[in-house]
């Protein structure tokens, strides 16, 4: 009897021990909410998503039920939605695995002057019982602009492969999502003849001394005198020097890589610098004078990759696109843009490209041999948040072309100002030491460093406010920028990779002061 | 440190006072259980089945009783004590192997009953031996060197072979078995969320002295060490700002493993079958230590996630062996098994605050491994010589599978890959005097990837006299790449690593001489003495290189270019005497490793010196057993990865200690309360360890355990007729 009873309580207790409370397998709970509590349309973006998101895949499929409310505004007169709407209503199917869901939103008619008009959608019920409301119920369209004075900014540059760069206007709210490689070169519209290169697309460009006869070059062209370049040795990584006769011994260096040749002291770079100075360009500034402006070698860049890499990680340059021979000339109010392949020696291609003051830059495609739209208007764009961002420049102790991700630069061509406050320093002995700054809940308008805006290098954001390698969003670090009209914002990144750990979704937040 | 010093010297003197106490209790029982002992240390494991060859190769046996006095449940519990043998713990995969001489997991073979163990991605080598549950064990016998005439390849350093219990002792028809085992791990315990939870249950039953069965099920629940880590559910918020201050989860992962087995045993006729089934589950979680925070548009609050992975590891084994007499005294052993390994990925969007999952990214089977074995040898050929007698064999193994996480992120190669092993061997004996033998002994290889390989072994005994033998085994063996040298594959702009499928297997030589003697001391007591001497020379060695490809960018890859040689001594004295068992081995080896792939090459001998001394006393009167053991292992030399390829480091010496006390409350009820890692080991420092390029905060250090843990297990044991 003993026994038994002694069986059956250390039966018992190993049947206790074996229920562990371990529940991470458990979903959370389903809940709806609007992405966005308010919603703005313009005169002439009149079409808007409505975004409802779910916190978690739906596991069950099912039907959420919108409501609305419009204030002057009525339904199939003043607006319209798809899905439709049946008696004030609207029913939006859940399928198993579905993330979010949206209602598209069309404004028909503009609101009259000196009055608003506005709809308010809410959630009305759900068909499942288990579903909730989540934070925010309802999202209310304006008819009209709201200027913003804050937000949370989701970075389109599109994932891992980061296909887009993109550009970001702080007074507006709008973000311009623009495929890297749409274009090669940017033709600068101020007073000065100077053109820049796609550094997202990682196009480099060398000059070669002495030729104006563009369908002269071809691979075989001698240089008019070698080039005594430096580079990294293939297998040792350490510096070398090599010497460039032809120009096909110049291609093997050009593109920007590791091995990238080029000699900063004596001017011979293959990118524009990295500040983003006009004087900083790899091709020399255009002269009026034809015969000054020599042929270019123009490495094409880099492919956008299409195959996804794994979580955490990028693949963002694929093959190399070619090369092609260039030449600009300018008459101080247009370029003419003259290129060809590379082995082609019976016709060049050419292209006259009007300055257009509205705009700082203006972006040419030699693969599709015209202008293409890139910037945003000179005063509708603060920061391009690039992407993919690379140059000639220094690593530590070594030089070479570098290639960076998350990268992001301010518009120092169009007097936008910025500047970084740093928190704290961690010494690699891991000591950790306090600035005497305000936090960025803190910081206000009174706070604002007027000298410490950068406007003579672009990269003061760059790629430093994450950790790539460690995987980590850098806490100790948040920007204050001054747009050309004077305004002045404090941004902070909030995060470089989606929950799911995806590379290329970079999230920030920022608050006019 | 100099506390801790002092900590088994105070242990150690409370042990001693406890046993003056009872030195006064004489009585007959504890003589006939001395005699028992001494019965026990000479004849262990000579007549039972499924031994590895007492005859050609020195033993060593550790026992039930071993097992039960450090409360093991699993293989890494327990092989900390072998003087040779240091278990090597990885913290962020959960994996323990083992290290022998210096050489690591891959050129030790295991094998459960005379088979090979499947393995992530090979068969027998690189086991994690966490995973190799003790509840069905009978006893562990480990051999030292080259073992590969009659293991085939990996046996390099030595095999491994696990022995499972048959048949119920006594004359009872059923035996239920259950035990239930709590431990701290560290200074951590809770009900559920820490620490570490065993329950084991066995059933027996002897049908008729022809046929008998068990069955039973081995669960352990070790909820990691968090160390100063704070869990899953940990997030730092500050004024709406997620502070990454990496202190989520755990410094060792939580693992979750169940072990559920049955065996047949039968008779018939003079033929013998055992098969045994067993099924075994593993879940380790990893928990990201990053926190990704955000902003939720909506609320602009942080809704902190992290990206968590479960490790799924299942395997079936089964294991048949007949054996019985061909013709006269001629025998026969045949071995068949079928095993199947699958490891399933998973990596989900835990959700902090609200303490669920979000979504799933992966959810995937990793890797898979399905293993065709038979192995079969007839011994005592010539039983009428006594000068002349032989034993021939084969081995065959399949090996169907594919490792997505072996051959990298970014390779598409994961397609399956098949490999074959056929394998004759034959051993013979000459014994040319009474006291004089040797055994020379060949094996011919024939494997699908790498061709045809000979091995060969000559071990030589000579018998002074009964007690005082010399033993000399001269042998081969060879490490067949794995999976991951052979078919790694990463490439992208900035990255060029990939397996060489043209690795050949690195060819080892081991050289053993071991002369024992064992005295009597008065009328029940024992010493036993033995010194060994040990050479390895492992040649072809694998290593990471960097080459030029065909567009002469640099190539990682391995290459058959390094060696590794192993020089050794060991002393090891056993005595039992009366109510005392003590152990004391010391071991002095050299380790001088090339790298010919680097431009770091390290080719003097590196010694280190390793002390292991145990000391048990037993009170007959009280049921009761006290037991500590210790062992100091010195500095020893450990490859780790640099800039270009892997460099030669070093990490500290450290001493291990454990102490338990055992005694049976009633006939069939037994409690051991035990404290390991007395001397509360976390880490040991590594020096002459660069930091790894891409490695911003690398630590001089590594994690080998989980601090001072104690533990209580209570079994209990029921017989019926």
């Amino acid at each position: 009897m003993k026994k038994l009873t002694f069986l059956s309580v250390s039966l018992f207790l190993a049947m206790l021990s074996a229920c562990s409370s371990d529940d991470s397998d458990d979903l959370i709970d389903f809940s709806v909410t609007f992405s966005t509590a308010t919603i703005s349309t313009s005169e002439t973006d009149t079409t808007k998503e409505i975004t409802l998101n779910f916190s978690r895949a739906a596991t069950e499929a099912g039907t959420i039920t919108v409501s609305f409310t419009g204030e002057n505004a009525v339904y199939g007169t003043d607006f319209s939605t798809v899905p439709a709407a049946t008696s004030g209503s609207i029913s939006l199917p859940v399928a198993v695995g579905d993330l979010s869901t949206t209602i598209t939103f069309t404004k028909i008619l503009d609101p009259i002057e000196g009055t608003t008009k506005s709809v308010t959608f809410s959630l009305d019920e759900f068909d499942n019982t288990d579903w909730m409301n989540g934070s925010v119920n309802s999202a209310t369209v304006s008819f009209s602009p709201i200027a913003a004075l804050n937000g949370i900014i989701d970075l389109e540059n599109g994932g891992s492969n980061m296909p887009n760069q993109v550009y970001f206007d702080f007074s507006s709210g709008v973000q311009t999502a623009v495929k890297r490689d749409t274009w090669e070169l940017g033709l600068f519209n101020g007073s000065e003849n100077r053109v820049y290169l796609n550094a997202s697309l990682l196009v480099s460009a060398a000059e070669l001394e002495g030729i104006t006869d563009l369908l002269s070059v071809t691979e075989a062209t001698a240089l008019t005198s070698p080039l005594e370049l430096n580079t990294l040795d293939a297998m040792t990584f350490q510096p070398t020097t090599v010497t460039v006769n032809t120009v096909e011994e110049l291609l093997q260096g050009l593109p920007v890589g590791y091995f990238q040749y080029g000699d900063i002291d004596e001017g011979v770079v293959f990118t524009d610098t990295w500040q983003g100075d006009l004087e900083g360009t790899a091709f020399a500034e255009i002269s009026t004078t034809a015969d000054e402006n020599n042929v270019y070698i123009v490495g094409l860049g880099n492919e956008i990759p299409t195959e996804a890499a794994e979580p955490g990680s990028i693949n963002t340059t694929g093959d190399h696109r070619g090369f092609m021979k260039v030449r600009i000339l300018s008459d101080g109010s247009n370029y003419t843009i003259q290129y060809a392949a590379l082995d082609e020696t019976a016709n060049f291609s050419e292209v006259t490209v009007p300055k257009n003051s509205s705009y700082l830059v203006s972006g040419f495609s030699l693969t599709e041999g015209q202008s293409v739209s890139v910037e945003p208007a000179a005063d509708a764009w603060d920061i391009n948040f690039s992407g993919v961002f690379s140059y000639y420049g220094y690593q530590g102790p070594l030089v070479a072309g570098l290639t960076y991700s998350d990268f992001a630069v301010h518009n120092t061509l169009g007097d936008v100002g910025l500047y970084q406050i740093t928190t704290y320093e961690r010494d690699s002995e891991g000591v950790v030491t306090e600035f005497d700054v305000p936090s960025y809940a803190d910081f206000a308008r009174g706070d604002v460093d007027e000298s410490a805006l950068v406007y003579d290098d672009r990269t003061a954001i760059g790629s430093g406010w994450r950790d790539a390698f460690g995987g980590v969003l850098k806490d100790d670090r948040y920007y204050v920028l001054k747009d050309a009209a004077g305004n002045y914002y404090k941004m902070m990144f909030t995060a470089y990779i989606s929950n799911e750990g995806v590379r290329g979704n970079a999230q920030f937040t920022y608050e006019r002061l | 440190m100099n506390l801790n010093n002092q900590i088994p010297v105070i242990l150690t003197s409370c042990l001693i006072g406890a046993y003056v106490n009872s030195q006064q209790l004489d009585s007959l029982e504890q003589e006939s259980m001395a005699l028992k002992q001494l019965n026990e240390v000479v004849v262990t494991g000579e007549s039972k089945v499924m031994s590895l060859s007492k005859k050609l190769f020195a033993v060593g046996v550790v026992d039930q009783k071993d097992i039960a006095k450090v409360a093991g449940n699993n293989l890494a519990d327990i092989l900390n004590y072998n003087l040779n043998i240091t278990i090597t713990p990885d913290a962020s995969t959960g994996r323990s192997t083992v290290n022998m001489f210096g050489l690591d997991g891959q050129y030790v073979k295991i094998l459960i009953d005379g088979i090979p163990v499947a393995s992530d991605n090979g068969v027998g080598n690189n086991i994690d031996i966490t995973q190799i549950n003790l509840e069905d064990v009978d006893r562990i016998e480990i051999v030292e060197g080259s073992m590969g005439v009659l293991y085939g390849d990996n046996a390099v350093a030595g095999v491994i072979n696990i022995v499972t219990k048959r048949g119920l002792e006594g004359d009872y028809a059923w035996q239920v078995q259950v035990s239930v085992q709590e431990e701290t791990v560290g200074d951590e315990y809770a009900l559920f969320d820490e620490g570490r939870h065993i329950q084991n249950f066995k059933v027996s039953n002897q049908v008729n002295n022809k046929l008998g069965y068990s069955i039973g099920a081995s669960r352990n629940d070790y909820a990691g060490f968090y160390n100063n880590f704070r869990g899953k559910d940990y997030v730092n918020i500050q004024d709406n700002t997620l502070i990454n201050d990496g202190l989520r989860g755990t410094e060792w992962n939580p693992k979750e493993q169940l072990t559920a087995f049955g065996n047949l045993n039968a008779t018939l006729g003079k033929h013998s079958i055992f098969f045994k089934l067993q099924y075994f589950d593993e879940e380790v979680t990893v928990y990201d230590r990053n926190v990704t925070g955000r902003l939720d548009p909506g609320t602009g609050l942080v809704n902190p996630t992290a990206l968590d992975e479960i490790f799924e590891t299942d395997s079936w084994v089964n294991n048949l062996t007949v054996s019985g007499p061909l013709k006269g005294q001629t025998n026969y052993n045949l071995f068949f098994s079928y095993q199947d390994q699958k490891r399933h990925y998973q990596q989900y969007v835990y959700n902090i605050l609200q303490q669920g999952i979000e979504s799933f990214i992966a959810d995937d089977l990793s890797q898979s491994s399905k293993i065709y074995y038979s192995k079969g040898f007839v011994s005592n050929i010539v039983p009428k010589s006594e000068f002349f007698n032989a034993q021939l064999g084969y081995e065959f193994t399949r090996q169907t599978g594919f490792d997505a996480i072996a051959t990298g992120e970014y390779s598409n190669d994961v397609v399956e890959n098949t490999l074959e092993n056929y394998d004759f061997f034959g051993v013979l004996d000459f014994n040319l005097t009474d006291k004089l033998s040797f055994y020379p002994g060949a094996r011919f290889t024939n494997n699908s990837q790498f061709g045809n390989q000979l091995i060969w072994s000559l071990s030589s005994t000579y018998d002074f006299t009964d007690t005082f033998k010399l033993k000399a085994v001269f042998g081969s063996a060879f490490r067949a790449p794995n999976f991951e040298e052979l078919f790694f594959y990463f490439v992208d702009a900035n990255h060029n690593v990939q397996g060489n499928p043209n690795l050949q297997p690195e060819d080892g030589i081991s050289v053993f001489l071991n002369l024992e003697n064992k005295y009597k001391i008065g009328e029940s007591g024992l010493l036993k003495s033995a010194i060994k001497s040990y050479y390895f020379d492992i040649q072809d060695k694998i290593a990471s290189v960097v080459t030029a490809d065909d567009n002469d960018r640099s190539l990682f890859t391995f290459a058959n270019v390094d060696y590794s040689k192993i020089l050794g001594f060991s002393w090891e004295n056993s005595i039992k005497l009366d109510r005392w068992q003590a152990g004391l081995g010391a071991t002095y080896m050299g380790e001088s490793t090339a790298i010919d792939g680097s431009a770091n090459s390290n080719s003097d001998y590196l010694w280190s010196f390793n002390l292991q001394t145990t000391l048990g006393y037993t009170i007959p009167s009280w049921k009761t057993t006290l037991s500590t053991q210790l062992k100091y292992t010195g500095r020893t030399q450990v490859l780790v990865p640099g800039d270009s390829g892997p460099v030669v480091g070093q990490t500290d010496n450290f001493t291990w200690m454990d102490a338990s006390v055992r005694t049976s409350l009633t006939k069939d009820l037994d409690i051991t309360l035990g404290a390991r890692n007395i001397l509360d080991i976390v880490t040991v420092n590594a020096s002459n360890v660069p930091s790894g390029a891409h490695a911003s905060n690398s630590t001089s250090s590594r994690l080998f355990g989980n601090g001072r843990s104690y533990f209580l297990k209570l079994s209990y044991k029921l017989n019926l007729n």
